[in-house]
């Protein structure tokens, strides 16, 4: 069997006295779309943040391709990727520049690089903007940028945090296939989003956390059942959360 | 009003990034605020120490009623020119502006209270100019009541008309660099050619100290020239020399309604020039089998990490100003001293022979002073600001990121530094000590000052700025370099001018050392989120 790209083992993460993220444990395996949903403030971005080695984390560990955030961080930045909820790049330069820089920053051969960002580029819309500086740029073409720079070195774990937020319906799809394209190469892809549709309809699996704990996690299906995400997550969010689901892998 | 009150608060929670430290860590936000007083206090007190100075100095060659013309003049003047560096940033160009604009408030209680906080910059720079020279006036003259009044008056008025002119020009710079791809560089090279002037009008007048009948006679006639070309400087000393009432009225007058007429042109164009500035300018006309796709060329993450440090430079003229005027400064002024040397303008037998030894001990600290001031290091970590996400998921060590910001700097200040001590070592009969310091105590200043900024901006940085100017002109890291650098360089002056070069030798041990030191503490302790 093959070994999961993220392993996310009771983790915990606090603020003061709040439990952000509380003993979370999870798998992702090469090949998976893995939704994470939650409601504001449940502990989502607090964990990606973690995985990303954005942020740190209090106990437990975090394995990327089978290395440890903790221990060797190095290791597992250069097989991840990350896209934030936010996509605050560096204005002062021009998309091309951007890329060309993420490129050399993950040793990305020339003619490698210039394949795939025409190809990802292309399909978003974005060749001909790609010599304006980032600053002209809409949201909604920073998230697009912000995408082929996570895609450039093709990574072995995508993390997005809210990638379809401010994009247009047509990148929208775009993205949705070409997150697909990676996970069908090898990759494992997770993210966090709010669009309980696009969760259902993409992923392969999800997990629910609630006030830093995970309520459910698995496949969509044994998740779902003959409900729809929505209808699960507003049970769960309504339930009284007597009894965690903590370490639910 | 309150909006007005409500804004102008905002602005000054943001100041020095104290009202985070007040709600996350409050005995950091006293550190802060002791720091900051102690820095006000250092720069009140260097300041007036220089104003009363110049002021003594007219007074010493007769021309003690120059001295309330000329202090109005710098008092308006030096507001001004803050003003005019400030204004891109405080009036325009600002990260939270939509947020401010969709706020029930009218546009001109925003626009007040930005240029509030640059008058009250004026208002301090007029206070640390005028109040000295005035005292050192009123003590030589003798001033009635009416020349007392007139001189409070003119501290409150004085810079009302020159920050209107710097505001206007800020106003067409804005708008005329807006429609350039590349207004940067021309925003560069403009205020270097400014102070690169204003440089070389102070040698002027400094090349003819000495000579005491020069100077009375240059000084009345300069005094006349600044009067006709600034009229109303002239009638404030009319009012504070003579009484004349009228004179100083009419001061008032053009400095009340200049002011309130910028002020209500500046509400009339802050929503376009904004506009225009946020605007998309984008030409979309790049191709993959154009100039920029194949200008690419894989590089090293370090070599990518340094030219992103440079393009960031580049790209933000306040920023390269404020890191990188001393070394074009120290260029100009050893270039200087190889002109005169060559034309025979300059030479070191016309000095008296008890200073000709000292200058090849004093030489290498002046050329040490322009870099030890400043450092670009010292607000490269805050400048990730947002977009800090990239850095620290990059997979490069901490010590890569930082390396890069360092080498920049030193990239760009050793070869000025170099290049300058050969022009000053073939230009004078130095001895070979005075040489090898003046390679040495500038490298090892430059070196002090870039770790130094290294290591405070990333040990605390300052992430959460709306404007470039907040790290790059009020960042504690900036100020402590500047503060350390002129120390460091003005004790290592006086220690090795009665001590001799050991001194020299010792001092770039130590700062060597102590770069080495800081640098490893600030790769120890990684980026900080």
């Amino acid at each position: 069997m093959a070994s999961p790209v993220l392993s996310v083992n009771h983790v915990v993460k606090t603020f003061g006295a709040k439990r952000a993220v509380d003993d979370v444990t999870l798998d992702v395996m090469p090949g998976d779309i893995f939704g994470f949903v939650g409601h504001n403030g449940a502990g989502k971005t607090t964990l990606i943040r973690a995985i990303v080695g954005v942020g740190s984390f209090d106990e437990g560990d975090i394995r990327i391709a089978g290395q440890s955030v903790r221990t060797d961080a190095l290791a597992c930045k250069r097989v991840c990727a990350y896209v934030p909820d936010n996509p605050d790049v560096y204005e002062f330069l021009t998309g091309i520049q951007y890329l060309n820089y993420l490129s050399d920053i993950f040793e990305v051969p020339v003619e490698v690089r210039e394949d795939r960002i025409r190809q990802y580029a292309d399909r978003l819309g974005l060749t001909s903007a790609l010599g304006d500086l980032i600053s002209s740029y809409s949201h909604g073409m920073r998230q697009k940028l912000v995408l082929i720079g996570a895609l450039v070195h093709e990574p072995a774990l995508l993390v997005l945090d809210e990638p379809f937020v401010g994009l247009d319906p047509e990148a929208s799809f775009h993205v949705k296939e070409m997150l697909r394209e990676l996970a069908d190469r090898g990759s494992a892809v997770f993210f966090s989003s709010h669009v309980l549709e696009v969760v259902e309809k993409l992923c392969d699996k999800v997990a629910i956390i609630k006030q830093g704990r995970l309520r459910a996690c698995g496949p969509v299906a044994d998740i779902v059942g003959d409900e729809s995400l929505e209808d699960v997550f507003l049970d769960m969010i309504e339930r009284d959360a007597g009894a965690g689901a903590s370490g639910v892998r | 009003m309150r909006s007005l009150i409500l804004l102008s608060k905002i602005q000054l929670l943001g100041l020095f990034g104290i009202n985070r430290a007040l709600h996350a860590d409050p005995a950091k936000a006293r550190r802060i605020l002791a720091l900051a007083a102690l820095g006000a206090g250092v720069v009140v007190l260097v300041v007036s120490a220089y104003s009363s100075g110049i002021a003594r100095s007219f007074v010493q060659i007769g021309l003690t009623e120059v001295v309330p013309l000329v202090a109005v003049l710098v008092g308006s003047v030096a507001g001004a020119v803050a003003a005019f560096l400030k204004t891109n940033g405080v009036l325009f160009g600002f990260k939270d502006y939509d947020l401010v604009m969709s706020l029930p408030v009218p546009v001109s209680s925003v626009v007040l209270s930005r240029i509030a906080s640059l008058y009250a910059m004026s208002l301090a720079f007029g206070l640390l100019t005028m109040v000295p020279a005035f005292v050192v006036y009123a003590a030589s003259a003798g001033v009635s009541a009416v020349g007392v009044a007139c001189m409070a008056l003119s501290v409150v008025l004085a810079p009302l008309l020159p920050l209107a002119a710097a505001i206007v020009l800020a106003v067409l710079v804005a708008a005329v660099s807006a429609r350039f791809r590349h207004a940067n560089i021309a925003v560069i090279a403009l205020t270097l050619a400014a102070t690169l002037a204003l440089v070389f009008g102070s040698l002027a007048l400094s090349s003819q100290a000495g000579d005491e009948a020069a100077m009375t006679a240059l000084g009345t006639q300069l005094a006349s020239q600044l009067a006709t070309v600034f009229p109303p400087a002239a009638w404030a000393t009319a009012g504070i020399v003579r009484g004349d009432l009228a004179a100083f009225l009419a001061f008032s007058a053009v400095n009340v309604v200049v002011a309130g007429a910028v002020l209500a042109l500046v509400v009339r164009l802050f929503v376009p020039v904004n506009s225009l500035l946020m605007s998309s300018r984008p030409r979309g006309t790049f191709s993959f089998d154009g100039k920029g796709a194949a200008a690419a060329k894989a590089g090293s993450p370090l070599r990518a990490l340094m030219a992103k440090e440079a393009r960031l430079l580049v790209a933000t003229p306040i920023y390269f100003m404020n890191a990188c005027i001393g070394y074009v400064l120290v260029l100009v002024a050893a270039i200087a001293v190889a002109a005169g040397t060559l034309t025979g303008a300059l030479s070191l037998d016309l000095l008296p022979p008890e200073l000709v030894s000292a200058i090849g001990l004093v030489l290498p600290w002046g050329l040490a002073f322009f870099c030890s001031i400043s450092s670009t290091t010292a607000a490269s970590v805050s400048l990730e600001g947002s977009s800090r996400w990239l850095m620290l998921t990059a997979p490069v060590p901490a010590s890569t990121v930082l390396w890069s910001k360092a080498a920049v700097n030193l990239a760009i200040g050793l070869p000025f530094l170099l290049v300058s001590a050969v022009f000053v070592a073939v230009s004078l009969p130095l001895d070979a000590l005075s040489v090898a310091a003046l390679f040495a105590v500038p490298s090892a200043s430059c070196l002090l000052a870039t770790s130094l900024g290294l290591a405070l901006d990333a040990r605390r940085p300052r992430y959460d700025w709306t404007t470039v100017y907040e790290p790059v002109k009020r960042g504690m890291p900036v100020l402590v370099v500047v503060f350390v650098g002129m120390g460091f360089v003005a004790a290592g002056m006086v220690a090795t001018l009665r001590f001799g070069h050991a001194v020299s030798l010792l001092a770039v041990l130590a700062a060597v050392a102590a770069s080495v030191a800081l640098y490893r503490s600030a790769t120890n302790r990684g980026l900080s989120a």
